[in-house]
């Protein structure tokens, strides 16, 4: 062992063996294990943090109290629903960046201690790029190179996926992610956090023509939503003025046009580099792809296109160790293990660490 | 015989001590904060090589629990946390305060009249954490935070002599320093994994293990949210 030099805990894999890993997620505010064999998730709990709903969003210092107390149970849980004993893991898998610091601390910390307790690697994920790897995880899975795009609370980007660990954004939002987007008008409506669903769930009891708000005009593949937000921001202000309980009387086509809206600005980027690069493998991931309004126009803009839609199954949509663990796989079995000095970074780099 | 790994990393110095049965043999350390979340993990495997051990010889963690950084001591308890859950073992949280004062004692074994020992850690502006131990250690009064602006130092008379001690012990200084010539202020003490050694050994012996899903480190504030 060399003690200035960095410590890999690397063996060996002998061909054909089989490859079990877990996959710690804590990345923001779901506490998250998975079980993954052979590129198989063969089991994927997700704890969620109900305490942020009373105070509107994600309160940091919650969030890693919660995963504190969740890690354990999580990941015992994990393991024991795949019938998967600790000492049959080859790999220790965990979420690096990006998210909230103290969350992922949390995360990294008790997977770095596994790793070396049970004395096998540690493999580092990008959670952004094992969003967009949550389509590959089932059948029917798309051929490479594909497009991606994936809609979370946080971001919002359009990626080029020429291989498991090739990936490159084409196109991201300037400004607020579409989730923000949701939740914030969620939020300017009255309705509770996280409002997407709710948005989503309202949206489908209106009519999505019934009012218009300005698509912003943003160079490229890129996006911009916080002119959106401002904007009915000030059209609620003034229909309110006018009738105080305007929002009540409105609300299903309110949210049918705000989603519309969203689902265009959306579709209409991704079009467009479907276009340019030719590419016909079309997909979506994150939090955000589990809208109905979403799913529905991503198969009818196939539909017209010519496109093959893939659309991951829900539990791998929202933040969730399955995609982690998947992505890890791949990983390891391009031999991208990660030091044992490795720490978690809120702001992810893209070009990371596996390949 | 006890076999123990001890984790501190609730200020900016880390460290990690192999100890059996209350003896320190091997031991790791840094200065920065930033470094807990790197090294905390590689000091535990680099122990292990070097003692040439593996997990089934760790009879339990221990784990400086707080008060402190809320970040260090979460990737303290977290670390702790995976090597339990991964060998079977048993995890032990001690008080950081008690630590400190333990580790007082050790460096200091001149001080044996009876008398009055005071770690003190930084929090936040205007504020210390700070406790209260007889030199035999009994605890008088455990970790709380303290006001500069508001605590009324003059009580602290009532427990002389006193050792004032710890990082923070240089923001008390002219609040106590008036108040009698038998308040000592030292703020050389530096917190050490190896300072928890006798009492992770002691309380190993005597059974007082956390639970290890639900063990939290010893936040003493509670969250504070801004609307
Ligand atoms: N059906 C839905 N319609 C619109 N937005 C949704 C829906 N379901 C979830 N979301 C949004 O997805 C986001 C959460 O997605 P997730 O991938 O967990 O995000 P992050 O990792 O950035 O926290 C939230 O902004 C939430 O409102």
């Amino acid at each position: 062992m060399n003690d200035a030099g960095k410590t890999n805990l690397h063996h060996a894999n002998p061909v054909n063996k089989t490859i079990t890993l877990l996959a710690i997620e804590s990345s923001c505010d779901e506490t998250s294990a998975a079980v993954i064999r052979d590129g198989k998730v063969l089991a994927n709990l997700i704890a969620n943090q109900k305490i942020h709903e009373q105070y509107g969003g994600v309160v940091p210092e919650l969030a890693s109290r919660a995963h504190m107390q969740n890690i354990v149970p999580v990941v015992d849980l994990a393991l024991k629903q795949a019938g998967v004993e600790k000492n049959e893991l080859q790999a220790i898998a965990f979420t690096q960046s990006p998210g909230l610091i103290g969350s992922l601390l949390v995360g990294a910390s008790f997977a770095k201690a596994l790793a070396v307790a049970l004395n096998i690697p540690l493999i580092a994920v990008h959670h952004m790029k094992a969003h967009v790897l949550a389509n590959c995880i089932d059948e029917p899975r798309p051929s490479f190179p594909f497009l991606c795009l994936t809609v979370s609370g946080g971001h919002t980007q359009i990626v080029l996926c020429k291989d498991y660990l090739d990936m490159e954004i084409i196109g991201q939002t300037i400004d607020d992610a579409a989730g923000e987007a949701f939740d914030k008008t969620a939020k300017l409506l009255g309705l509770p956090y996280p409002g997407g669903p709710l948005i989503d769930r309202y949206a489908q009891q209106g009519n999505p023509h019934r009012f218009h708000f300005p698509r912003p005009q943003v160079p490229g593949y890129d996006y911009s939503f916080s002119g959106l937000k401002t904007a009915i921001l000030y059209f609620l202000r003034e229909q309110s003025a006018e009738d105080a309980s305007f929002i009540e009387k409105n609300l299903p086509d309110i949210c049918a046009s705000v989603q519309q809206t969203i689902i265009d600005i959306l579709m209409q980027k991704l079009i467009k580099a479907a276009e340019d690069t030719g590419i016909r493998e079309v997909c979506i991931a994150g939090g955000v792809s589990a809208n109905k309004g979403l799913r529905k126009r991503l198969l009818e803009e196939a539909e017209k296109r010519g496109w093959h839609a893939y659309i991951p199954d829900f539990q791998y949509c929202t933040d969730n160790a399955g995609m982690i663990g998947f992505m890890a796989y791949h990983q390891y079995l391009a031999g991208a293990f990660t030091d044992l000095r490795v720490t978690p970074s809120a702001r992810g780099d893209w070009k990371m660490a596996e390949s | 015989m006890a076999r123990l790994i001890l984790i501190d990393t609730a200020t900016a110095a880390g460290s990690v001590s192999f100890a059996e049965e209350g003896r320190v043999v091997a031991s790791f350390g840094h200065s920065q904060a930033e470094d807990h979340a790197a090294y905390i993990a590689d000091y535990v495997y680099r122990g292990l090589s070097q003692l040439q051990l593996n997990g089934t010889a760790i009879d339990a963690i221990a784990v400086s629990a707080g008060p402190g950084s809320y970040t260090g001591l979460r990737v303290g308890l977290s670390t702790a946390k995976g090597l339990c859950y991964a060998w079977n073992c048993q995890l032990i949280l001690l008080p950081t305060m008690e630590i400190m004062a333990a580790g007082y004692r050790q460096l200091h074994p001149e001080i044996h009249e009876p008398g009055f020992l005071v770690p003190v850690l930084k929090s936040r502006k205007n504020e210390v954490y700070a406790a209260l131990y007889k030199t035999d250690g009994t605890t008088i009064e455990p970790a709380r935070p303290v006001q500069l602006d508001e605590e009324d130092f003059s009580t602290w008379r009532n427990y002389l002599p006193m050792h004032v001690f710890g990082e923070g012990a240089d923001r008390i200084i002219n609040k106590l320093q008036p108040l009698s010539v038998k308040i000592a202020l030292d703020t050389t003490y530096q917190l050490h994994a190896s300072h928890m050694a006798e009492l992770a050994e002691r309380a190993f012996c005597s059974g007082q293990f956390a639970d290890l899903a639900y063990a939290e480190p010893f936040y003493l504030k509670p969250t504070y949210v801004g609307k």
